[in-house]
C-alpha cells in the first residue's frame, strides 16, 4: 500500500491508492451547539433523493442523539472496538496519532477493516432519541452547571473523505472522487452490488438499495454545488447550524476562506473520528457542555481548545469568528472569501462577487417591560 | 480358458485401454476424474439446457475440478466455500453447454437485504495463447465470462423479488409519481418520472433490471475490475438445487456474431468460479479453479464417419495388440519357477 499524508493525524498513513487530492474540496462545518434534531435536513434530503422504493430506511442525512443514538445501530462503537485504544502524541504540535487507522488495521486478505451492518441495524434511524447519558432526577447534578448529565445531536452526511474507505474497498472501481470538487460518487452503471463499500465505510454512509440491488450514497447535491448553491440539507437547516464551502490542507490554508478560517486558523471546527484515518471533510464545532473525554474521543485531541474558543466568541473576543458564523448562515451561496468591514461582515462567492452583507449585531429597540400609559406589561420588548 | 488372475488382469487391462480410447473419441461416457481437460460430447439435436437432470448429461464425461479460495487480489477468500466442481459438457451443431455440479447446503437466491448474497457460478473461456491471467484476464488477453446467478433465475421463474417479498408487512402509501396501489409493483407502477427514483434501473444497470431475460450474464473482462456486461446477451442457463446440491447448466452459441464473444474452439482454456451466498461470497470473495482445457469430442468437427470408424478400429486394434503383448509377457514371467502367482 502507498503512503499518503493525512494532516488530521499529522503523519503519513497507508492507503489503497497514491495521494491525489482534488483541485478543491467541498466541505461543511456543523455547529453541534445549535442543532435541535428537528430532522428538517433529513427530510430535505429524503424528499429530494431517497424517496424511491427500496430506499425506505436509507438516510443519506440523519441526526442521531448522542451518546446512545446511532444509525445504523452502533456504527461508531463497533469501529472504535475494531481500532482498539488509540493514542495521540501531544509532544508534537499538532498532536500526532500513534494508533492505527482502519487502513492500517486491515486483516489479511481485506482492503479496509470494516463490518457489514445487519438489516435490522437500519431499522431505527433515530434510536436513542432524546436519551441523555444518565438519569437526571436522582443525581446531585440535577439542574446544576456545568452539566454532568448531557446529550447532543449529531447531524451526519457522507464525509466526502480525502481518503474514502468506500473507494478503496470497491474492487470494481465503481466509486470515484471528482477532481473538480472532491465529491465522492458511486457510478450507478458500474456498481454490481458487492457492498464492499457498505462494509468498509466506517461512517456507514453508503447504502444498499433493496430494489435496484446496487449501492447508493450522498452526492453532496452536486447539481446545486456546480451552480454555487448549497446542498439541500444545508439550505433547509432551520437551526442554521451548517456552513458550506471549500477546505484546503493546512499548508495551503487561506485565512479569508470561511472554512479554512474555522478549521485551520481558529481550529474551532474539528473532524469526526479522525483516528479512522479517512481525513473526513465535514467538520464539527464540538458541543460545549459535553464530557471532555467523550468529546476528545469523537473529535480528536483539539476538542477542549475548540470548546474554549467557542466561549471566546460569546465573550466578544473573536469578532472575525462571529462574522464568519453570521455570514455563512445568511446565504445559500457557497462563499470563497469573507471580510469584516467595521461592524459588518461581508461574504463573496467563488468568483469574488459580494453576495451577502450582515451587521455583527442586528439593530434592536428595547422598550420598557411595563407600559405606564396602558398600565400593562409588554410581552415583547425588542 | 480358465479365468486365472493373470487372464483377468489382461482382460481388465484391455477393457481399460479400449474404454479410454472410446472415451477419448467421445464414443463412451466417462467417470468423474481429476484432470485438466473437459471433453465436450457431441450430440445430435437439442441439448437439455433447462433440465440439468436429463439423462443426456450422463453421456458426457465428467471432470472433477478442485477449487481454492481467491487469493490473488483483495478482498480475498482464504478458504474455498466449495471444495470442488463436477463438470460435463455437451455440444451440438449450434451450441455448447456445460453442466456444473457442486455441494451447497443452502439455496441463496435473494439479494434484497443488505446481508443477502447470491449463489452463483462463473465460467470463463479464452483462447490458449496468449494465456490470460486466470483471474479476470489481462489487458490484450480478453476473457469471455458467463455468470449464472441464482437470484436472476428466481426473478425470471418466480417473478421479480420485490421489497414486499423480504418485508411482507411493510407499508408505504406513496412514492413520487408512482401509479397504482400499495405496495406498488416494480417496474409497472414506476413509469416516467417515478423511475428516476430507481436510479440503477433508469441508467440501465443490468443488476437493477427487474425484468430479466436470462439468468446468465454474458460478459467480458481484460483484468481486475474490468468485467463488463456485453451489449449482446447470448448465454442462457438454468440451475436446480436439490439434495443440498446445485446442478447448473450454462450454454452459449458455438459461433456468435458478437465480437465480444470468444470463439468456441478445441483447445480453449476455461476456468470456473463459485459463490456461496450463505458464506458471504460476493465479487472477489469466491472459490476458483485453475485453467482447464476444452476438448471438443468428435462430432460436428469431424463429420467423416468412415474416418471416425477407421480411427476407432485402429485405436481398438492398437489397444488389443498392446494387451496381447502385455498378457504374453506376464504369462512368461508367471511360468518362471518360484515366481509369485505361478501355477
Amino acid at each position: 500500500m502507498p503512503d499518503v499524508y493525512n494532516w488530521q493525524l499529522n503523519r503519513a498513513m497507508a492507503y489503497e491508492y497514491e495521494d491525489s487530492r482534488p483541485t478543491r474540496q467541498v466541505s461543511a462545518v456543523f455547529d453541534i451547539n445549535k442543532c435541535i434534531a428537528c430532522q428538517t435536513c433529513t427530510m430535505a434530503c429524503k424528499t429530494t433523493w431517497t424517496s424511491g422504493k427500496g430506499q425506505e430506511y436509507m438516510f443519506w442525512n440523519s441526526v442521531e442523539t448522542k451518546p446512545w443514538g446511532s444509525y445504523p445501530l452502533g456504527w461508531d462503537v463497533k469501529n472504535l472496538e475494531m481500532l482498539g485504544p488509540a493514542a495521540w502524541d501531544y509532544a508534537t504540535d499538532p498532536p500526532t496519532y500513534r494508533g492505527k487507522t482502519l487502513f492500517e488495521k486491515t486483516p489479511d486478505g481485506e482492503r479496509v477493516a470494516g463490518y457489514l451492518p445487519d438489516e435490522l441495524d437500519y431499522a431505527h434511524p433515530n434510536h436513542g432519541e432524546d436519551e441523555t447519558s444518565g438519569n437526571i432526577e436522582d443525581t446531585p447534578y440535577y439542574l446544576s452547571l456545568p452539566h454532568a448529565i448531557w446529550t447532543f445531536y449529531l447531524a451526519r452526511i457522507c464525509m466526502h473523505c480525502t481518503y474514502p474507505a468506500c473507494l478503496a474497498a470497491c474492487p470494481r472501481k465503481a466509486i470515484y472522487k471528482r477532481k473538480e470538487d472532491g465529491i465522492v460518487l458511486i457510478d450507478q452503471e458500474r456498481c454490481r452490488g458487492y457492498r464492499e463499500c457498505v462494509r468498509a465505510c466506517p461512517y456507514k454512509r453508503t447504502f444498499y438499495n433493496h430494489v435496484t440491488r446496487v449501492s447508493e450514497k450522498c452526492i453532496f447535491c452536486y447539481p446545486a454545488v456546480e451552480q454555487g448553491i448549497w446542498p439541500r440539507c444545508m439550505r433547509n437547516c432551520i437551526g442554521k447550524i451548517r456552513i458550506v464551502g471549500y477546505v484546503h490542507p493546512p499548508a495551503l490554508s487561506d485565512p479569508r476562506n470561511p472554512i479554512d478560517f474555522l478549521v485551520h486558523e481558529k481550529k474551532l471546527a474539528l473532524p469526526l473520528y479522525p483516528q479512522y484515518g479517512l481525513e473526513p471533510n465535514i467538520y464539527y464545532i464540538p458541543p460545549i457542555h459535553v464530557d471532555s473525554t467523550f468529546n476528545r474521543q469523537m473529535f480528536g485531541p483539539k476538542a477542549a481548545q475548540a470548546v474554549q474558543m467557542y466561549g471566546r466568541i460569546r465573550a466578544g473576543l473573536e469578532p472575525e469568528l462571529q462574522a464568519v458564523l453570521l455570514l455563512c448562515v445568511s446565504t445559500d451561496k457557497i462563499l470563497g472569501r469573507f471580510d469584516l468591514q467595521g461592524d459588518e461582515a461581508v461574504g463573496y462567492d467563488m468568483s469574488g462577487v459580494e453576495v451577502v452583507r450582515v451587521p455583527l449585531q442586528e439593530p434592536a429597540v428595547v422598550r420598557e417591560p411595563y407600559d405606564d400609559q396602558l398600565r400593562v406589561y409588554r410581552h415583547n420588548i425588542t | 480358458m480358465d479365468l486365472t488372475r493373470r487372464n483377468l488382469a489382461a482382460v481388465l487391462l484391455f477393457a481399460a485401454i479400449a474404454l479410454t480410447a472410446l472415451q477419448g473419441l467421445g464414443l463412451a461416457p466417462g467417470v468423474a476424474g481429476a484432470g485438466t481437460e473437459i471433453v465436450a460430447k457431441h450430440v445430435v439435436g437439442a441439448i437439455p439446457v433447462a433440465d440439468p437432470s436429463s439423462g443426456m448429461w450422463r453421456e458426457a464425461t465428467p471432470l472433477e475440478v478442485p477449487l481454492s479460495g481467491q487469493m490473488t487480489v483483495e478482498p480475498m477468500k482464504m478458504d474455498p466455500s466449495t471444495p470442488s466442481l463436477e463438470i460435463r459438457a455437451l455440444y451440438n451443431a449450434t451450441h455448447i453447454a456445460f453442466r456444473v455440479d457442486w455441494q451447497d447446503e443452502t439455496k441463496d437466491n435473494r439479494t434484497i437485504n443488505v446481508t443477502d448474497f447470491r449463489d452463483a457460478l462463473a465460467i470463463q473461456m479464452a483462447p490458449p495463447t496468449p494465456l490470460p491471467n486466470v483471474c479476470m484476464g489481462s489487458a490484450g488477453a480478453r476473457l469471455h465470462i458467463m455468470q449464472w446467478k441464482a437470484d436472476w433465475q428466481a426473478d425470471i421463474e418466480e417473478g421479480f423479488k420485490d421489497l414486499q417479498d423480504a418485508f411482507p408487512n411493510f407499508w408505504s402509501d406513496w412514492y413520487p409519481y408512482a401509479m397504482g396501489e400499495p405496495p406498488y409493483t416494480v417496474p409497472d407502477d414506476f413509469a416516467g418520472n417515478a423511475s428516476l427514483y430507481l436510479v440503477g434501473y433508469t441508467v440501465g444497470n443490468p443488476f437493477s433490471q427487474p425484468l430479466k431475460v436470462t439468468s446468465v450474464e454474458d460478459a467480458v473482462a481484460e483484468g481486475f475490475f474490468t468485467i463488463t456486461t456485453q451489449v449482446s446477451q447470448d448465454a442462457i442457463g438454468r440451475g436446480v438445487w436439490a439434495g443440498r446440491n446445485w446442478s447448473v447448466v450454462v450454454a452459449r452459441p458455438l459461433v456468435s456474431s458478437d465480437s465480444a464473444d470468444v470463439r468456441v474452439a478445441h483447445g480453449n482454456v476455461m476456468a470456473f468460479a463459485v459463490w456461496d451466498g450463505a458464506s458471504g461470497d460476493v465479487g472477489a470473495r469466491k472459490s476458483v479453479s485453475t485453467w482447464v482445457t476444452l476438448s471438443l469430442g468428435p462430432g460436428a468437427h469431424s463429420p467423416d464417419v468412415v474416418a471416425l470408424a477407421g480411427g476407432t478400429a485402429a485405436v481398438l486394434a492398437t489397444a488389443g495388440v498392446i494387451a496381447i503383448i502385455v498378457l504374453r509377457r506376464r504369462g512368461k514371467a508367471g511360468r518362471k519357477p518360484g515366481a509369485p502367482g505361478g501355477p
